[in-house]
């Protein structure tokens, strides 16, 4: 570029010369994986039927559902005295008023025990999956590997197949749900846990090995004191991540909102689906909200 | 203090002044325009460490570009000759392709003096600049500083807590102590008792 026009010394030139090649160089490399990529998504758009016709095409239905969302049915969150018997209630589907708040409180019911249960496991096997404490030695390594083996595993089934595997073992309910989230919640809790544990400064560890203490004074007295405000951020977002998972979840039977919203869709009932999304909206962003106010005291 | 000539950080009281113009009444526009005949650089060299040393040199210049072209990762070739040189005067100009964190602490605090050296500045305000470099280091970066300020006419702002330092580069010194002015003169006459007024009882050395 301006390499040539100029007076500078030779040398000088010949760098510019030489950074000016390699920055070609790169932005050439640069815009082939770029271009890689943009096959990589025309591919995948032919493979799903991507077609923004039926946007259009379909805008009368859509234009039905979004018009449920202007006329929210007010009835179903109201308890069953107040809501009366307006013809606005959807006592006609056999649902009662006031079930909605039923339903919620189970969902982040299912959330919270599905976060309890799960990090209760989570947290001491982090300790035991972080690479920092463990690959010290050959047993140490080993354990390590298959524990990280075994958190792969767990977190490679989604939380829906957990809930629909524990719908078909046991009953369709809450509890399958909360089994359902246990166990998503034990893959990323020990994942985000052990990862804060292998973050930690090694420093402060060595301070206490040099005082004499053995690996477990030392876990507990300079590990556990450098990791738990992030162990309670990890806390509210796997909580968080839950309330989402719990809300799905009753899709398929196994409590929560999620249920309700699949009979509401069932019956083309869009005011009272759109009334429970409401629901769901303000309640993850309550949820939000206040794990992050949470945690901006903590950290 | 300095933070505040070019208001990084607001002044609760008082003016700053720059040849007639009140930086601490100017608004967004104004203000930027002020800030680049202002260069800082920083106890930790604050280079954009991911960046290659050119381009940390090259954002010395976004001060002078307007418009939607300056968003874009490359730069005007005018731009890229006033940064090679700035590299050249720091005798930097061999890392120029190399990413900025691989430099050590004073190379990469020459990158800084470089990038503002490339904003073309009449003021350089350094705030600590030596405060993380051993002290060879130190006196390498201090003799660039200086080679500026008396080569390129550019007025050099120093803090710095090393008196030593400061009375073998500084042609004018202010001392604060708790928030208030406790010297200000030639550095030669800086003796036994200011610096017990600047250090308080323990004195100093």
């Amino acid at each position: 570029m301006a390499a040539s026009a100029t007076s500078e010394p030779p040398r000088l030139q010949a760098l510019m010369a030489e950074v000016d090649r390699r920055v070609r160089l790169e932005r050439s490399r640069n815009l082939l994986i770029v271009g890689f990529l943009l096959v990589l998504v025309y591919v995948s758009a032919g493979q799903t039927e991507f077609n923004p016709g039926l946007l259009v095409t379909k805008s009368p239905q859509m234009l039905r559902i979004l018009g449920g969302f202007l006329h929210p049915n007010f009835a179903i969150i109201l308890p069953k005295f107040l809501a009366g018997s307006s013809e606005h209630a959807n006592l006609r589907y056999g649902y009662p008023e006031g079930l909605l708040g039923h339903f919620a409180l189970q969902t982040l019911m299912t959330a919270l025990l599905g976060t309890f249960i799960g990090s209760l496991v989570a947290i001491p096997v982090s300790f035991i999956a972080a690479r920092n404490l463990m690959r010290r030695g050959p047993l140490g390594s080993a354990i390590y590997f298959a524990v990280r083996a075994l958190m792969s595993i767990i977190r490679s089934i989604p939380t829906l197949f957990w809930g629909i595997l524990f719908v078909t073992a046991i009953s369709v309910g809450a509890f399958a749900g909360v089994l359902a989230v246990s166990i998503f919640s034990f893959g990323l809790m020990s994942k985000l846990f052990s990862e804060a544990i292998e973050a930690i400064d090694w420093g402060q560890v060595e301070a206490l090995t040099a005082t004499g203490a053995n690996p477990v004074q030392v876990v507990v007295h300079g590990v556990f004191p450098q990791v738990t405000p992030y162990l309670v951020a990890h806390l509210l977002y796997t909580f968080e991540v839950n309330v989402h998972s719990a809300l799905i979840l009753g899709a398929i039977g196994a409590g929560g909102l999620g249920f309700l919203f699949i009979q509401y869709s069932e019956q083309l009932d869009y005011p009272s689906e759109a009334m429970l999304l409401y629901v769901a909206i303000v309640m993850t962003l309550v949820i939000d909200y206040s794990s992050a106010a949470i945690r901006r005291r903590i950290i | 203090m300095l933070r505040c000539v070019n208001r990084l950080n607001e002044p609760t009281a008082g003016r700053v002044l720059l040849e007639e113009a009140e930086l601490t009444a100017l608004r967004s526009g104004a203000l930027r325009r002020a800030r680049r005949r202002i260069a800082m650089i920083f106890q930790q060299f604050n280079l954009v460490r991911r960046s290659s040393v050119l381009k940390n040199v090259l954002t010395g210049r976004l001060g002078y570009q307007e418009g939607w072209r300056s968003i874009l990762p490359s730069f005007p070739a005018a731009d890229r000759l006033i940064a090679w040189r700035s590299l050249e005067r720091l005798e930097i100009a061999d890392k120029a392709g190399v990413r900025a964190d691989s430099l050590s602490g004073g190379q990469q605090q020459r990158v800084a003096i470089a990038r503002a050296l490339a904003q073309e500045p009449e003021v350089i305000l350094a705030d600590e600049p030596v405060a993380s470099l051993d002290p060879e280091t130190a006196i390498v970066v201090m003799d660039y500083l200086r080679d500026i300020n008396a080569g390129d006419g550019i007025t050099v702002v120093c803090s710095i807590h090393h008196l030593e330092l400061a009375k073998r580069y500084a042609h004018r010194i202010v001392a604060m102590r708790r928030g208030g002015l406790v010297y200000d003169g030639a550095p030669g006459e800086l003796d036994e008792g200011a610096y017990r007024r600047i250090y308080g009882r323990l004195g100093y050395e």
